[in-house]
Parts: C-alpha cells; structure tokens; sequence
C-alpha cells in the first residue's frame, strides 16, 4: 500500500525531474556536458550507499523534496526567459516528450532513445541530440534508482544552490561556495562507488550504441567524480554565452586511466598527449590518432565467440570515449575514425583475425599516406603555382601544412618573403618562424596587432584551417578571421589550405556554437611574475577567456586550395558528397 | 641640479676600453666617438643615462681628453636633452693604462659620494638605471659585503652577441643571485668542461648556473670598490675584480652580485667588429628604443622610414634606378647614384657614392666618396675616404679616415691606413685571415665579418678579458707563467719576512698574483712552499735548518691556509722533493726539512709514507738520500711504538 | 608661409632650456598622459608669453609658434603638444583682433566677419602687424579659460557615458587607457564589459584588474579574439591618442582589427576624443605618422631568429581607423559625428596654424 503511494510520488519525482533537466539545459543556452551527465551519474552511484537504508525515511525527505524541486522549478521558470535560443527551446521540447514517455513506461524505455533522437537530429546540429540524448539517459537512471528519494533531493539541493548561483551570482555567492563544499565531500565519498558501478554500466552501454552521441555522454561519465565541486567554484568565471564550452582543464581526468585497465596504451599515451596539447595542430592529432588505433588494431585479441567487428567496435568506442574526454576530437579525427569504423563494418563477418587486423592496418596506412600526405603535396603544389616572385606571403599561427607549402616552394627556388603573424597567447607562430629561418626563408614577425601596418604590403594571405564546415565557413585558429577581414578590408587575396580529409558536415556561423576553451591562464603575461590577472580566481568579477578557434565567414575567403581542386568555400558540400561516394566517409 | 647632492645618482664611464679591437679606427679617434649607426657611441651612454635619472655624470677620458671635452662642450650647446638633466664633467688623466688604475684614480680624488654606476663606454643600454642603482642600495641593506651587481643580458647561445664575444659562465645562488663562480672562456677556447667547485653547490639549496648571458660592460657599485682597487694593485679590469673578490672573498669581505634585465630592456657592449655590427642592426631594428639613430640630436622625424627598416635622412637624394634592400641607414646630404644596390649597411652624411655600386653589410662613415662600379661588401670605411672606380673592397676590409684607394684595387680583409708602411704589414697579416674564412665562413655576408674580426681578437689570444691585453702581463706560455708567479712568491715572501708583514696580507697578495697568472689551487699549494724552501735568505745563510724552522714557524699561518687537505700535503710534499733537488742548499737535507715538516704538522704521516712510496715507485734522485731514509726509518718506528702504546 | 625654419632664433635661452626641460621630462617618463602634456604644456607657453618682453600679437605669435615648433620636433608623436599652442595661437589673433575692434569702433558682428576674410586671405604678418600693443594682461584669461578647459575636459567626456552605455549591454573597449577607463567607471555598473588586451599587454591586464575591483564584470579577451567575440558585442568604446580633421582616428596598434570587426557586425564605435586630441592633419594612412615601437612585444629578444640575418620584427606604435569606421566622437561638448570633424578644427584653430 504505502510502497504502491511510494511509486506514485516517486513517478512524479521523476516527471519534475526530468523537467528540470530539461529547463535546465535550456537555461544553460545549449547541452552542458559537465553537468548533466554528472547528475545522471549521482544516481547510479547512489544505490550502493543507499542499499541499507530502511523504508520509513524516504517518507520524511520526500516531502522536504517535494517542495525544494518547486521551488526549484519556480527559480527556473524566472532565469530561462532571460536567454533562450531558438535550439534551446527545441532541446527543451524534446526534453518534456522524453520526459512524459519516461513518466509512462518507467523503468526500461532503451527503446525510445533512437525514436527521438533522429527527430532532434534532423534540426539541430549533432550536439543537440546529445541533450536529448542525456535526458533520456537521465530518466532511466531516474527510473532505476526511483527507490530512494535521498539521491533525489540531493540533486534538487545542487540544482538550487546552481541556480541561486547562477540567475544572482554576487547575491548567492556564499551560499554557492557552501553548497560547494558539501559537493565537495559529497563528490569525494561517491568517487570512490563510482568507479565501482561507473565503468561496468560504461563498458556495457559502449557496446549496443554505434553513434558519437552516446559516446559523449560516456566521456563525461568518467571526470566527473572531480568535475561536480569544481564546476560550483567556477560557475562565477564562466562566460555565458561559453557556458556551453567550458571543460575542466584539470589534469584530474586523467586519473581515471587507472580504473580502464582495458585501453590500449597506445591510446591512453595519445589521451595524455592530447590533454596537455603536445599533439596539436588538426593533421598531427589525427595522424596521432590513426597510429594509435593501428597499434590498437595489432594487439587487439578476439574474446572467445564475438565477431571480430562487434568487438572491436566495442573495445574502439571505449577508448575513444576516453580520447575524447581527453581533448575533443578535431573534425579530422572525427573523419579519420569515421572511416575506420566504415572499414571495420565492411569486414565480412566470418573474417579471419589476422586477415582482419591486416586490412584494417593497411586501410589506415593507405589513409594517412593518401588523405594527409598526398593531398599536402598536391596542396602545396597548387599553392605554389600561384606564389610569383617577389611576393609577401603572410600567414598566421603555425599550421604543418603552410609550413610544407612555404618550404617547398622556397626549395622551387621562387624568391619571395613570408610574414608570419603570431599572437602573444599562443607562441606555435614562433615556431614557425624558427623553423622557417632555419631553411633560409626571409621573414618578418609581427604580433597581430600590427596587422594593419603590414597589410598594404602583403600580397597573398595563405592560412591553415582546423576545419571546412559545409556551409563554406572555416574552422580556424583564433585570429584567422581577424586576419581575413582586414585582408578583405585591403582586397588582398585569402587562400584557405585545406585537405579534404578535414572538411565535416557540421555547420556554425560564429564561433560560440562550438569552439574550445584554452587555459585561461595561458592569457596571463608570463615574464612578469605579479601579473594584475594572476588572482583572477579570487576576483568574480575578472574572467580571462582564451579561445582556441574561431570561424571565417565564406564571404571573407577567397578560395579553399583543396588536394582536388581550388575551390571556392561554398562548395564544401559537393566536396563532402564526392568523397562520400569515393571514400563512404 | 638643484636637487641636494647627495640623492643625485652618480655615474662614471669610462671613455676607453683599453684594447685596439678598433684599430685602426680607434687609433686615430676615441672611441666614445665612434659612430654606431651614425651616432657616436657617447650620445648612446649619456642619452641613456639621462633617461635612466641618473643626475651627475663622470666621463674618465685616458686618452683624447680635449677632443671629448669640447665634443661635450659643444653638444651642451646646442641644449642636448641630456644636458637639461644631468651635468656631466670630464675628467683626464693620460697615466691610466687600465680600468683599475681608473678605479684608483677616482678612489684618490675621491670623486664619487656613495653608490653609483659603473659602465663603459661602449655601453648601449635603454635601462633605469635609477631603479637599478636602487636595488642594488636594498642588496646592500641585506648584506653589508655587497660590493657590485653585475648586469647582464640574457640572449640566445646562438646571438652574435655572445656568439663572437667572449661567453661567460656563471653560478650563482638562486634565491639572493649571488655570484659564486665566474668563469670566462678564452677566445677560441677549445675547452668542453668547466669544474664547477662542490661546495658551491653543497652550500645552497638552489644554484643558478647561467651560460648565455651577454655582457654590457654596466656594474652597479658601492662605496668600497674604488677602495678595494686601491688596495688591490692587480686588480686590471672588471674581470680581475670579480675574480679577486670570487676568490678570496672572506678576505676582502666583500661579495658580488648580478642581476638579469627583464624582456623590454635592452643592454649591449660594443667590443668587436662583430658586436659593432650586431648593435647596429639592433638600433636600427629599433631594440633599443627609446634609443635610436636619431639619439642625441634634438630634433626627430628627420628620417624616413621606407619598410623592411630602411631609413633615410630627408635630405638624402636616391636615385629613381637604385634600390634599397633592407636594414639600410642614409645620413643626410648623401646621395646614391643610379643602379647602385644597398644592404644592410650603413651609410654616414655627405657621401656620394656613384652608379652600379653594390654596398652590403657594410658600414660607411661622413664624407665617403665612392666612385662608379664598386663593389664593397662587409667592410667599415671610416670618414673622408676616396673609392677608386672598379674596386672591389670585401671581407671586412677597414679603411681608416682620409684614405684614397686608387681605381681598380682589389682588397681583402686588409686594413688600410693613410701611412704606406702599416698597409704592408696588415696585408701579410690579412692574408693569414683570408685563410681563415674559408673553414669558418658559412657563406653569408655577417660570418665573413666574424671570421674576420675573430681572427683579429685572436690575433692577439688575450688572457684573462678584452681589457687587459696589455694591462696584465705581455701572452706567454704556461710555464713561463708559473715561473713568474712563482718569482712573485719567493718575492713576496721574502718581503714578507724581512718586514715581517702579517701573514694575511701575503696570502692576499699571493691569492692576488696566482689568480692574475691563473695558478690552479693545487700549483699554489706546490709554489708556495716550493717558495718558502727556496727564500733567498737559506740561500745565503749558513745554518741552513734552523731558518727553514723559523721560516716554517713564522709562515705556519700561509702554509695553514693553503696546505690543509690530503692532496694539498701531496703538493707540498712534492715540493719539498722539487727543492730538494733543485736548491743546492738543500741538498741532502731532504729528512731534516720534512721533520721539520711534521714537527710543525704540516704534513701527517701517512701522507709521508704514501709520498715515500711513490717516491721509490719513480726512483726520484733523493729517493735514497740517507737524510731522508733515516727520517722514515725513524718514522715507522716512531708509528710501531705508538702502534703497540696502544 | 610658415617663418625661417631656424626656431632657435626666435627664442631666448630661458625659453629654450624650459622647453629643453619640458621635453626631457616627458622622454625620462616624468610626465604622462595626453591631458598632462597638455597641460604642462600651457603652463610653458603661458609663461613664455608672460616672460617675453614685448607682447605685441607678432612677436607673441612668433614666440608660441616657435615653442611650439621646437616641442614637435623634439616629440613628433605628442600631437597634443602642438594643438595646444595652435589654441593659444588663436587666442592670441582673437585677442588681438577683439582689441582691433574696439580700437575702430566697428559693429562686432561685421569687423567680425571683414578680418575674417582678411584672415582668411591674407598672411599672417599683414593681420597682426595691425596692433601694437600689449596683450598679455587679455590672454591671461584666455589662457585661464583653457586651462580650465583641459582640466574639465576627461570629467566631461565621462559625464556622457550614462548616455552611451547602460545596464545589460556588453562593451568591448581595447587596449589601457586612463580615459577609457574613468569613461567605463563613470557608466552604470550593471552592464559587461570585454576588454581586447592591447599591445601593451600589462597595462591592459591591470586595467582589467581595477575595473573587475569597482565592480564591474570583465571579461579579458586576447588581441587575436576580437573578432570572434564582436557578434556578441553592443557597443565598442575606445579611446583615440588623436582624432584628425577627416574624422579618422589615430590610436594605439591592433585599433583597426577592431573597428572593422564592428564595422563587419555594424556595432557601433565610439571614439572617446577630448578637443585637446584633435589635431588638423587629414591622413589616408597610419604611415604618415606611424613609429616603430620596440618589438619586444611582439618577440622576446632572447630568441636567437630576431638576430638572424633575415628576419624582421616590427611592432608599429599606431592604427589608424578610417572615418566611416568610427560611429561617434565623444568629445567634451558632446557627441559629434566623423563628417562633423573638420568644422570642430576651424572653430578650434586658425587656418594660418594648421601647419606650425
């Protein structure tokens, strides 16, 4: 009887709560990696601590709950109004339906995650499904772990001490950093379960789910247990409209390597490298990438009776979870495992072992011999046809590519001069430069700000691009749109180098949907040891913000120097299509 | 100045730097007077000593006295910003030969009142000196020793900088940057280690040890260094000085210093062709701001920049057909003729330089004619020079003032003066550097110019630092040198013990003297008491043994102060075996000497009977002399006794 | 139409050697900021005037002119300087004109606009040589007034910002500057502010720093972001080291990236520009003017590549921004639009003393 009143209350918990999670996303403009799945996870840790406890007690929080997720669900409807963007509103609305499919079918709805994502997926770029991909998530945990309210209140008094935070952060502050510390411990006590019930459910999801998504979701899954206190302490030095972006720069996810003793170590070296940037630069990472799984690939064992694809498949989607929570994927890495995957399911399914490992090995070689090598080549002697002598070559930042171009056309014997424009937070354009005088190339150095004073004696901008989005934009190191314009403010020629292996089907017209969020301390000047900014932790009000890219609109580039062809931006698309029908990536 | 006297920052500046890395150049006109970029080196200093609040000037001319005199009279003037701030006196003496009777000159007339700043001036440095000076004052609040903060410039090991000049190694303690070893490679130094002592890293917690460092030729000083030159009569240069103090430090009681310039600061030394160029490029790539090759001149914004650094006075004419590469300086009133190409090269006022001339890397003074189809390529042509037509003028050629170089002439690295005489001999000389390029030339204009002034600094292989070429004894070989010292000992020795000086003071000097010829600690311990064994007054006197005893008793404390650890008494041992053989009035009384030895106990014993060994090991002559056979016959029975005593 | 070049001659050696003080005073770094200059620059010229030992219009003029000429070829970049002495210039020929007047007892309003014409027309020497006598007990005044000017001028400029920024709004304003500053402290705290660090990177964090203290929510952005970040920006406010007579802008290195991303997003640009900052030069091009700064900014000297052969570093001391980038020049009568520019010159200074 009063079990059965139980289960009643306990739907409508999780009705409310997963309206809150979804208001919630929508008020944080856009999915929250961190959060969210972080919450999702308090649930399935819980149960572990909460096996014990008899029934009685649930009673007496769940009224307390009862009232905390009102007031909490009030709070909100006040702070959404203040910004919510046209997807958000679309995540939320998806967020209520799964939310009402969850209050009807309880406690297994695995089904219906594939039934609303693709509607999602159809508007919103990829990420998006990933919100609703998370509320689903977030239900069936709400539904398994429904029995005790406990873990619900708890997240009821998090979400309130977020929004107090967030909506009123100079009038909560206090309370935060209480709230914070709770978190804290309480964070601290769980790390512990977690690590227990975390990996296991992670191996087990990885496997049925083929798509990225589900693998974001996973990714955040394991940095969490020291992501929760810290997101409460930082909240204040976030930039909203980045809200979004932000990840942990922590080296502490990396601990979590210990727990998957699984990955290969290949890749777990490769995860390190990412995280602490010593792999940098869209070519590097992938190729990085690409060797990592072909030694993955060599030391891979079959388990007895699994068909070599699944499980490689499985044993790929967990490690690249981990690559990922490392330092997201950059559209090349994307590719490059896109058309590892597409190899691995073309592998009949009766496939020796060894003949398998082979080919997959070899497709990966010929990738990179191909995708990366080749069309760098190609690339750079299409760049070179239009360098004549005597021009001023003006590049930014540091990309491998223009590196090749530029030196190769040097050893053609064309006499021209290159400026390389660098910025004091990121020193690679330094780099560059040294590597460029070294081969004898005359250079002049300037800082971006001096742009305007060389530009009128530049003939050719020739930059590097992190991506090519399909609707022609380029995905650049931060400043390479700042370059652009003022060459088209000075009609001086902008051409994009860009291998065809780094174009992606996202598309995004300003660097806030997606972009990544540099090290904020990078921004700090680092020969002058009291710098204003170093306390900028202590300081609410002081937020350095480093951004790692930004986006050239197609009206500001010239054209993109492809491997197949000089191309006008726009184009991307037939591109993407012609590979698709080459490639199938 | 109003400003009362005493808070007024003092600077001196030596207006020589006592070496002819600039002859010819600088025989002929002081070197404060050389123009870097145009600009003599003397608005350099004191524009930038007036921007670094410094209020009272020194300039200490050796040489050339009157020529600097009205130079600065005259550039006060024409109201030289300098010369608003600072009031700058000349001072002259033609008796100084070194830094350090510079030093004594001023501690004698007691020209400066408290700390102040030290520079060369082939100084050129955007620095505050001020707030240099200042640190310095809190230092010395901290520790009473401090006598000098050297300062330095860090640059990279590959910068021409330090690359041709001399480098240095430091090691210093990283918390309070106190210098604990100063170490300056010789030019051209083959030499792959360096024997950083163990105690300096034994006694604190954090050693810094700095290998790029570019040295500015700026020290900031407190009261007691132009005493302590005083009192050290060896002390010849800068270098000698931080030696000296390195050495025996607890001695003078007094301890050195340095400090690192920050990102934005800017400080060079000119000290070699190589540097000139260097710091000329640099000005003109304007590092040095706010100094610039419009320093000293109250008017600015006569030169027009053209891009890729080129600058032009207004009143330069080019013509339409010659063109300018890149980091190129036109004085005024110049003028270039047609096709004539230019690079990297400075060219001073009133020069008329004709049609298809090629200039690059080189730097060409006022009123240069340079006639049609000439080509000169990294080469200093000094003021009121005439260029034949068709000559050819390379590899760092230097062409002293008011030369006429007939048409046609074809000259390599050679230097030319207006006397015939001298040309003969730079030529030959020249020759020998030619040779030199080719292993050391890696193509490119600049390294010529190195090649050729590396040679010329090797020329003369210069000891302990540029400074002290003729300073500090004429180049000899090693061993002569430790002869020398060794003279120097017995010398000092000898006076020592006839006006019975205190013992201190004749380790100061002997420290002094080892350290000027640089003595290794191990040959100090073996020449002094070589030293004491060999004093004139055994030689003449009769009862040999008991003035070796007194002797011994009187200098116990030297001998204590160098003849402590096992491998010194080796040293000292071995010299006593050294005289032995070598002073007849020794002879055959090598026993009764080491008894006397180790009565003083100086010696201990099992280093005797180890020595005893080695000594029958290399059958030395008195390896069976029956005086010493007998002391260790005695000796062993001397240890048995004590053996079963105990 | 500008006197013998020789400015030495015109001056007496007390002159000279104040100037020569006055100049090295602000190249020791003793005196700065634009106000300042300008500032102890009238306390110069003032007492050059009440120093020199007849003040008829002429020989003031000379005087002046010849202070004024020495100081900008001593410092070509403090613009300030000679704006100063072109307003006190016109001080002088009103005064003298005014005395003129009422020497022939003419109606204002036509003597007026007669010796305007005469002005207009004429050289100098024939419109000063008019009067012979003393002015120095008007200029005084004169000189009082623009004093005062000066002095209000900063308070006036940021007494506008509540006109031009208010809550919720987010500002982007690049580089330090101390009239920027008081501008941003003087508006209403609630909105956001992104600040583009300069070339001068320091001053740019510790003003960041100060703002973030008074309360204000800062964002730092580096130099190479500003674009990215302008989609999301209001307004930019930044503060010009001169404004020309075509309504361009002059101001420190990196500007022009800025205006033309907000040109780019047509956000609006408002040019904080006290009348002491507009000079009567009209420039198509930084280059007219432009200085090397020392390019450590941009590479440290330690890297051995700045000492190759080939290589080249620059870093510029100036931007410059076209008219059609700039929305609004805040000066202290008000706002006033780029195209309004040039009749602020003509009411500022005389056309004789455009060039000095």
């Amino acid at each position: 009887m009063s079990s059965t009143d139980n289960k009643s209350r306990e739907d409508v918990m999780a009705a409310r709560q997963a309206k809150k999670l979804a208001k919630q996303k929508g008020k944080e403009a856009a999915p929250e990696q961190v959060q969210i799945p972080a919450e999702a996870q308090v649930k399935p840790a819980t149960p572990v601590q909460q096996e014990k406890p008899s029934k009685p007690e649930p009673k007496v929080n769940s009224l307390k709950s009862k009232d905390e997720v009102d007031k909490a669900v009030l709070k909100e409807e006040k702070v959404i109004v203040a910004d919510k963007s046209k997807d958000d509103i679309k995540a939320e609305r998806a967020a209520k339906k799964a939310a009402k499919q969850a209050k009807k079918k309880g406690a297994t709805e695995g089904g219906d995650a594939p039934q609303d994502k693709p509607q999602v997926a159809a508007a919103a770029p990829a990420n998006e499904n990933m919100t609703v991909k998370d509320v689903v998530e977030t239900l069936r945990d709400i539904a398994i772990v429904a029995k005790e309210i406990q873990g619900v209140t708890d997240k009821v008094i998090d979400l309130g001490a977020k929004k107090a935070e967030d909506s009123s952060k100079s009038k909560a502050e206090l309370k935060a950093e209480r709230r914070a510390k709770q978190e804290a411990q309480r964070a601290a006590k769980q790390a512990a379960q977690e690590k227990v019930v975390a990996k296991p459910k992670a191996e087990a999801k990885a496997a049925p789910e083929k798509d990225a998504t589900s693998v974001k979701v996973e990714k955040a899954v394991k940095p969490k247990s020291t992501e929760k206190p810290k997101v409460k302490s930082q909240g204040s030095h976030r930039v909203n409209w980045f809200q979004h972006l932000y990840k942990e720069h922590d080296k502490e996810s990396l601990k979590t390597i210990a727990i998957n003793s699984n990955l290969h170590p290949a890749i777990i070296k490769l995860g390190v490298q990412l995280a602490s940037r010593v792999v940098s630069g869209s070519n590097a990472r992938c190729i990085a990438l690409l060797d990592a799984l072909k030694k993955m690939v060599r030391d891979y064992t079959l388990p007895a009776k699994t068909e070599f694809a699944r499980g490689l498949e499985a044993h790929l989607a967990s490690s690249l979870d981990f690559l990922w929570a490392m330092r997201q994927p950059s559209a090349s890495q994307t590719n490059a495992v896109k058309f590892f995957r597409y190899h691995l399911t073309q592998l009949p399914n009766n496939v020796d072992e060894f003949d398998a490992k082979k080919t997959l090995q070899e497709e990966i070689d010929r990738y990179i011999r191909e995708q990366i090598d080749m069309a760098g080549e190609a690339i750079s002697i299409a760049v070179r046809n239009k360098i004549s002598n005597g021009d001023n070559i003006l590049t930014y930042g540091c990309s491998s590519l223009i590196e090749r171009i530029l030196l190769d056309a040097w050893a053609a014997g064309l006499q021209f001069r290159t400026v390389v424009v660098g910025s004091r937070v990121q020193p690679a354009a330094q780099h560059m430069l040294r590597r460029l005088v070294a081969r004898g190339l005359p250079c002049t150095y300037i800082d971006i700000t001096a742009l305007g004073f060389v530009m009128n004696t530049v003939s050719k901008v020739v930059l590097g691009a992190g991506a090519l989005l399909v609707n022609g934009s380029v995905l650049g190191s931060a400043g390479s749109a700042q370059l652009a314009l003022a060459a088209r403010a000075r009609n001086v020629p902008v051409l994009v180098a860009c291998e065809t292996h780094k174009f992606c089907d996202r598309v995004q017209t300003d660097a806030f949907v997606y972009n990544e969020i540099g090290d904020p301390d990078d921004l700090i000047d680092k020969n002058d040891e009291n710098s204003p900014l170093k306390d900028w932790r202590t300081n609410p009000n002081l937020t350095p913000l480093n951004l790692t890219y930004d986006v050239t609109p197609p009206s500001l580039v010239t054209a993109v120097v492809t491997e197949l062809a000089i191309l006008p931006c726009t184009s991307a698309p037939v591109v993407l299509r012609f590979k698709l029908s080459e490639y199938g990536v | 100045m109003e400003i009362d006297k005493e808070n007024v920052v003092q600077a001196v500046v030596i207006m020589d730097t006592f070496n002819d890395h600039f002859n010819p150049i600088s025989k002929c006109k002081p070197m404060s007077l050389l123009p870097v970029a145009g600009v003599p080196l003397i608005n350099y200093i004191l524009e930038s000593l007036a921007h670094g609040g410094v209020g009272e000037v020194i300039l200490f001319c050796c040489q050339d006295g009157p020529t600097i005199k009205d130079y600065i009279r005259k550039s006060i003037e024409n109201k030289a910003i300098w010369s608003v701030t600072m009031d700058v006196q000349v001072m002259m003496s033609d008796s100084c030969q070194t830094m350090g009777d510079v030093m004594r000159e001023i501690d004698a007339a007691g020209l400066v009142r408290g700390y102040f700043i030290l520079a060369g001036v082939n100084t050129i440095t955007n620095i505050n000196f001020g707030a240099l000076l200042e640190q310095h004052k809190q230092l010395c609040k901290k520790d009473k020793g401090a006598a000098m903060t050297l300062v330095y410039k860090k640059v990279a090991w590959e910068h021409p900088l330090i690359g041709s000049d001399k480098p240095i190694f430091l090691a210093a303690d990283a918390n309070t940057n106190k210098v604990l070893m100063h170490h300056k490679y010789k030019p051209k130094s083959t030499e792959k280690s360096i024997s950083l002592p163990l105690e300096v890293v034994l006694n604190h917690s954090e050693v810094k040890l700095h290998h790029n460092l570019a040295d500015a030729n700026i020290a900031l000083c407190s009261p007691s260094v132009p005493p302590l030159f005083s009192d050290n009569f060896d002390f010849q240069t800068r270098d000698d000085f931080v030696h000296g103090i390195l050495i025996n430090e607890e001695i003078l009681a007094s301890s050195l210093y340095y400090t690192l310039l920050k990102g934005n600061q800017y400080a060079a030394a000119v000290t070699n062709w190589k540097t000139y160029q260097t710091v000329c490029r640099d000005v003109l790539h304007n590092w040095a701001y706010p100094l610039s090759f419009e320093t000293g001149s109250t008017e600015q914004n006569n030169y027009l920049f053209m891009g890729n650094h080129i600058f032009r006075e207004k009143s330069s004419t080019l013509s339409r057909s010659c063109s300018l590469i890149e980091d190129v300086l036109i004085g005024s009133q110049t003028h270039i003729n047609d096709n004539t190409v230019v690079s990297k090269s400075v060219i001073g006022k009133n020069c008329v330089i004709g049609n298809n001339v090629t200039i690059t890397g080189s730097h060409i003074m006022n009123n240069v004619v340079i006639k049609d189809n000439c080509k000169v390529l990294n080469s200093f042509i000094d003021e009121q020079c005439t260029i034949g037509e068709n000559s050819v003028i390379e590899n760092g050629t230097i062409i002293a003032s008011n030369v006429v170089v007939d048409a046609g002439s074809q000259l390599k690295g050679t230097l030319l003066e207006s006397s015939e005489v001298d040309k003969e001999k730079s030529l030959m000389k020249s020759t020998s550097e030619c040779t030199e390029w080719e292993n050391e030339s890696s193509g490119s204009g600049g390294d010529d110019f190195i090649g050729f002034e590396k040679s010329w600094s090797s020329s003369e292989s210069c000891y302990s630092s540029d400074g002290s070429d003729e300073s500090s004894l004429p180049d000899s070989p090693v061993p002569e040198d430790t002869n020398i010292f060794l003279q120097e000992v017995i010398d000092s020795l000898a006076r020592g013990y006839e006006e019975k000086l205190k013992n201190d003071y004749l380790i100061l000097e002997i420290n002094s003297s080892r350290y000027a010829y640089n003595i290794q600690l191990h040959e100090v311990n073996f020449f002094v008491v070589r030293a004491l064994l060999s004093m004139p007054v055994l030689a003449e006197n009769k009862n040999v043994l008991n003035t070796v005893k007194d002797i011994l008793k009187y200098f116990r404390p030297v001998l204590s102060n160098y003849i402590k650890t096992k491998s010194s008494i080796m040293d000292c041992l071995r010299a006593v075996e050294d005289s032995c053989i070598k002073c007849e009035w020794l002879d055959g009384k090598s026993g009764q000497v080491l008894h006397l030895l180790y009565e003083a106990d100086v010696v201990d014993e099992d280093s005797l009977i180890e020595w005893h060994k080695d000594l029958e090991e290399n059958e030395s002559p008195i390896a069976n002399q029956t005086s010493l056979v007998k002391f260790f016959d005695w000796l062993e029975e001397a240890s048995e006794e004590s053996d079963d005593s105990d | 139409m500008s006197p013998s070049k020789g400015s030495g001659k015109d001056l007496d050696d007390k002159f000279i050697d104040l100037i020569g003080k006055f100049v090295s005073d602000i190249k020791n770094g003793k005196l700065r900021g634009s106000n300042n200059i300008a500032l102890s620059m009238v306390t110069l010229l003032e007492t050059i005037i009440s120093d020199s030992q007849n003040a008829t219009a002429y020989e003031l003029c000379t005087a002046v002119r010849a202070a004024g000429r020495r100081v900008a070829a001593a410092l070509p970049h403090e613009l300030v300087a000679s704006n100063v002495t072109r307003r006190i210039l016109r001080a002088v020929r009103d005064e003298n004109r005014a005395h003129a007047n009422q020497v022939n007892q003419t109606v204002e309003g036509s003597g007026e606009s007669l010796q305007r014409l005469v002005l207009a027309a004429g050289a100098r020497r024939a419109t000063l040589g008019a009067a012979q006598h003393d002015l120095r007990e008007p200029l005084r005044d004169h000189i009082a007034e623009l004093r005062g000017e000066l002095e209000s001028s900063v308070s006036s400029v940021c007494g506008q910002a509540k006109e031009h920024v208010h809550g919720d709004e987010v500002i982007l304003t690049y580089g330090a500057s101390a009239l920027a500053e008081k501008f941003l402290r003087a508006a209403p705290r609630t909105y956001k502010l992104i600040l583009a660090e300069g070339p001068e990177t320091a001053e740019s964090h510790a003003m960041a720093h100060r703002l973030s203290t008074a309360g204000i929510s800062v964002t730092v952005v580096s130099s190479a972001s500003i674009y990215a970040v302008m989609s999301r920006v209001n307004k930019v406010v930044i503060s010009v080291s001169a404004a020309l007579g075509g309504g361009a802008v002059l101001a420190a290195a990196g500007l022009s990236a800025v205006t033309q991303a907000a040109r780019h997003y047509s956000v609006p640009v408002l040019a904080l520009a006290p009348l002491y900052k507009l000079c009567p030069v009209h420039a198509t091009d930084a280059s007219y003017f432009n200085a090397l700064a020392p390019p450590h900014s941009a590479l440290p000297y330690e890297r051995h590549e700045c000492a190759s052969d080939n290589v080249h570093v620059y870093a510029p001391m100036y931007d410059f921004a076209p008219p059609d980038h700039i929305t609004l020049f805040i000066t202290n009568l008000g706002g006033s639009s780029p195209s309004y520019m040039y009749r602020l010159l003509s009411e500022l200074y005389d056309p004789n003393d455009y060039n000095l």
